[in-house]
Parts: C-alpha cells; sequence; structure tokens
C-alpha cells in the first residue's frame, strides 16, 4: 500500500496552510455551533434534529466542499496528471487524497456530537445507526467529491459547482424534518433518518438499514461515475 | 531494455506514429530527436504505458509497459514534460512523495543535481531551471535501471545542462540506461551514444556521432516545403494588396464623377457658375487621369 504517502502529504500541506485550515475546521464548526444556538433558542430545541443538521453542514463543508476546492486543485497543479502516471491505482490515488480531510471531517463531527451532549442532549440510545449515518455519511460525500470535481474545472468554481449537492445533503435533511416519505431517497434524507434513529430506537426493525442501503447505493453509483469519468489531465480548452 | 516494433499510434485521426522502430540496449543512453510534433513525447508515453499502440509492440524491461505498468513504475525513473508539483511542499519533501508513489525508497539525489542546498524550500519558490532538476532526482532516486526522461534539460542553463548530463553518464557507468528525448542537437552529439530523429512519426534516421546534422538532413525537406509556402502566401499577399488599392483608386474615381455631375449638371446638382468646367469633362472620362483610374481598376478586376 503505498497511498499512505500521498495521505502524509496531504496532511502536511493543510496542517501548514493557514488558510485551507481555517476554511476545514472554523467554517464548519462555526456553522455547526451556530446551528446548536439556532436550534436551542428556537421552537425545535436541542435534540437529534438539530444534531442531524449539524452532521449534514459537517459533511457537506469538509469531506465534499473541501475536497471538491482540493482536487480541483491538484488537477490545476497537473498533480492528478503525475498521480496516473505513479504506480497508485486511481481509488489509491482518490484515498490519499481525500484521507486528511475524510479523517478531519469525521474529529469535527465527534467533536460537534460531543459539545452538543455537554451541551444537554440525553446520549443516544442506540450508538450504531449515528456511527453508520457519520461514517457512510461521509463516504458518500467524498465519492460525491470526486463526482463534481469532474466538473470543476479550477478550485475557484467550487463554490459553484457544489451548490446543488451541497443543497440536496441539507435540503434531504430538511425533507425529513418536514415529514417527507421519500426524502430517505437522499444523502441527506438518509443521514437524518439514521441520525434520529440514534435518539429514538424503536419502529420497524428494516428502517436503519433501509437507509444505510441507500447510502451505499448512492456511494456506489457515484464512485462507478468517478471511475468512469474522472478526469486526471487539466482542461485545456 | 527497450523494444519497440512496427509501432503505430493515432490521436483522433492523426497518425502520430507510423511503424516505429526502436531498439534501447543495456547501458547506453539513446537521444530521441525530432520537431515539435514528431511524436517523440507519444513514443515517451508508450514507453511507460500511458497509452496502448493502435499497432506493433512495445516491450519494456522484457513486459508490457501497458499492462505491467505498475509493475513497471519502480524500474523506471521518469520525468515528464510536465512537472506536475504541489507547490507547497518542500523539495525533499516532494523527492520523498514522487519516490514513494512509485514504489522506491527515496535517496540523496537533490545532492547530486545540486539542490541540496534548497531541500527545504517550497516549490513555489524554486526556479522553472530548479524544478527540472527536482524532478531529475526524482527519477534518478532509488537507483532504477532504467531512466525515461521528456526533455530533462529544457529551461537549463548551459551550465545546468552539462551537468546533468555528466550525472546521466556517471549513471550509466554505474549500470544504468538512459533514453532522453531533447531539442538539443549538439549536447545529443556530445552525450548519447547513439540517437534517432524522429520526423512525421517515423524513424527518420538513427546512428551515433553528428546528430545535428542528421537531424538538418531530414529537416531540409521540411525547410524547403516552407519556403515554398511562404513564397506562395507573399505572392497571394501582394494580389491582395493591388486589390485593396484599385478598390481606394474607385472610390476617389466615383466620388470625383459624382463632384463632377454635381457641379456640370444643372438638373442634378443645379446651375452653378462652374457646372460645366473642363475639370468635371475631364474626370467623366475623356481626361488622362480619369482614363488611367479605369485602366488600373480594370487590371484589378482581371487580378480578381
Amino acid at each position: 500500500m503505498i497511498w499512505p504517502v500521498l495521505a502524509r502529504a496531504e496532511f502536511a500541506l493543510l496542517w501548514r496552510s493557514p488558510l485551507a485550515l481555517a476554511n476545514a475546521v472554523l467554517l464548519p464548526v462555526g456553522a455547526g455551533v451556530g446551528w446548536m444556538l439556532l436550534a436551542r433558542d428556537s421552537s425545535m430545541g436541542l435534540n437529534a434534529d438539530a444534531v442531524a443538521m449539524q452532521v449534514l453542514l459537517l459533511l457537506g463543508c469538509t469531506p465534499y466542499l473541501q475536497a471538491v476546492t482540493m482536487l480541483a486543485a491538484r488537477r490545476q497543479e497537473r498533480v492528478l496528471k503525475r498521480l496516473r502516471e505513479s504506480a497508485l491505482t486511481p481509488v489509491g490515488a482518490w484515498a490519499g487524497l481525500l484521507a486528511p480531510l475524510v479523517l478531519l471531517g469525521i474529529v469535527q463531527t465527534v467533536l460537534l456530537i460531543a459539545v452538543t451532549l455537554v451541551a444537554g442532549v440525553d446520549p443516544p440510545g442506540r450508538w450504531w445507526p449515528l456511527v453508520a449515518a457519520v461514517g457512510l455519511g461521509t463516504a458518500c460525500a467524498s465519492v460525491l467529491a470526486v463526482v463534481t470535481s469532474v466538473v470543476t474545472p479550477a478550485p475557484e468554481l467550487a463554490q459553484l459547482t457544489t451548490v446543488p449537492v451541497f443543497l440536496t445533503l441539507c435540503g434531504g435533511g430538511l425533507w425529513v424534518l418536514q415529514g417527507g416519505q421519500w426524502a430517505f431517497l437522499l444523502p441527506g434524507g438518509a443521514v437524518t433518518e439514521l441520525v434520529r434513529l440514534a435518539w429514538h430506537p424503536g419502529g420497524a426493525w428494516f428502517d436503519g438499514w433501509r437507509d444505510v442501503a441507500v447510502m451505499v447505493t448512492i456511494a456506489g453509483v457515484a464512485g462507478l461515475l468517478a471511475w468512469r469519468y474522472f478526469r486526471w489531465d487539466p482542461r485545456t480548452g | 531494455m527497450i523494444q519497440c516494433s512496427g509501432t503505430h499510434f493515432a490521436y483522433a485521426g492523426h497518425q502520430a506514429l507510423t511503424g516505429v522502430d526502436l531498439t534501447v540496449r543495456a547501458g547506453e543512453i539513446v537521444a530521441l530527436l525530432g520537431t515539435n510534433g514528431a511524436g517523440k513525447t507519444t513514443l515517451v508515453d508508450l514507453i511507460r504505458g500511458l497509452l496502448s499502440p493502435a499497432a506493433g509492440t512495445v516491450r519494456v524491461l522484457g513486459r508490457d509497459p501497458c499492462r505491467e505498468r505498475r509493475a513497471l513504475a519502480p524500474l523506471i525513473g521518469m520525468v515528464p514534460q510536465d512537472s506536475g508539483f504541489t507547490p507547497g511542499l518542500t523539495s525533499a519533501e516532494t523527492l520523498r512523495l514522487w519516490t514513494g508513489l512509485n514504489g522506491r525508497a527515496a535517496s540523496g539525489t537533490l545532492a547530486e543535481v545540486g539542490l541540496a542546498g534548497r531541500a527545504r524550500v517550497k516549490v513555489r519558490h524554486l526556479s522553472g531551471g530548479e524544478r527540472r532538476r527536482l524532478d531529475l532526482a526524482i527519477a534518478l532516486s532509488g537507483d532504477p535501471p532504467l531512466l525515461v526522461l521528456d526533455e530533462p534539460t529544457a529551461g537549463l542553463d548551459p551550465e545546468s545542462r552539462d551537468s546533468a548530463w555528466e550525472v546521466l553518464r556517471h549513471r550509466v557507468t554505474a549500470g544504468a540506461t538512459v533514453l532522453v528525448t531533447t531539442h538539443y542537437l549538439e549536447e545529443a552529439s556530445q552525450y548519447a551514444d547513439r540517437f534517432v530523429v524522429l520526423h512525421e512519426g517515423r524513424v527518420a534516421r538513427s546512428g551515433s556521432g553528428d546528430a545535428a546534422a542528421a537531424f538538418r538532413a531530414v529537416t531540409a525537406g521540411q525547410h524547403a516545403a516552407v519556403r515554398e509556402q511562404a513564397a506562395v502566401r507573399e505572392q497571394a499577399a501582394q494580389h491582395v494588396a493591388v486589390r485593396e488599392q484599385a478598390g481606394q483608386d474607385r472610390a476617389v474615381r466615383d466620388q470625383a464623377v459624382q463632384d463632377a455631375a454635381s457641379k456640370g449638371s444643372p438638373g442634378r446638382g443645379g446651375a452653378g457658375p462652374g457646372g460645366a468646367g473642363p475639370g468635371g469633362a475631364g474626370f467623366r472620362g475623356a481626361g488622362p487621369g480619369g482614363a488611367g483610374l479605369g485602366g488600373q481598376w480594370a487590371a484589378g478586376e482581371e487580378g480578381r
């Protein structure tokens, strides 16, 4: 396995770039804490729904938006072109590039959930749906980032090209909160249902597994698209 | 080490390589020469396994580079045409990264290419020549038995180019084999054991010694064709200039005719005192100026 060599270099880059680090840490954490305060002071209350929206915000920011920006930058620097010519497999290259942001996203989520628990939310009744929500949500966001990078010719355009998936992520969650019957078919909806399930066990046995299946399917389809259409060379025209 | 037989490759209808035969034996430096678009980089990419030949075979170290590219990666030190470095990493980190990603252990090649003092400098602060030398350091790192270098001395100052060739010579003495593309013909003559001149996708010449003479002999026909085309273009431009001049002359003549008509014809331009003056008559066609203009325009028309 040689992809950890790449992951180590990406960690170093993330660590030594104050702007990237601030973007990757302060932005999502600030948004998450902001949402928590908003939920506490509104009719929603500080509960599983607030946690779900925090998780979605973090997924949308770190393993998705930041990852799309990073992939577009590496393509522009012709690093992706050189990676394709190395001994790495495509999956190995994606793993090495995305590992720091995936890890950062998971750490942020765990921290935010811990803060939420300290702030007064009861611990979840079942942990596996929460772990599945964070793990599979991160996987989905990362693979969708690889696909979105295909249509992102430059890092500065990531702010535009990520809007549809970002809105779908957050919108899916809000749709679940509004009682949408089919919201679970969206990645954001499935994550929200799993988080809710963690705090409110019960219902049919297949409820959580249905959401898991949806996220695995989304990640699989996105992975196939990435395998087929991913661009290693910068756009020249 | 490298064996290409009857290799063909085409990009979207453009035949980049047509039946190329190339053999690189162990322990030699072979310089691949050719004009821009001759097919050098395409051949290098086939040898690196990045492209698959449309016909013919390519074997590198006895293997198919296209099918076994990842297995061959540790054995081939490469300098690609585009560097592809992350600007935020230092020279030493970049060396470790790309050597590691090719399955080799990083060795002290920064010193070998004169970058030991720049090891902690970020790539974004390196000059173009230093980046090229870093590329060479990565290719040399881990002592691969085969070096495939696409214009490794491009952008280097003369002294650095000589140093780079000396490093390659030293590596060959130690047992490595080198295939290198270059536009510096004198260097190819001086340092390479053999040269191969690619022209329009074919091997036009190969041998040893004066690479520059062989290259010029191959491209002489092309230069003649270019000169001929330039002459044709110049002639065409002259015709256009003549037509433009004729067009301007006709406009002047028409304006003069119009002026004369307005002065001379009471029905059209009013019966002014000078209306039927001699100038007007002359411009109408009887005068020398009018006739001259008309004649030139006719010539221009024929010329069209």
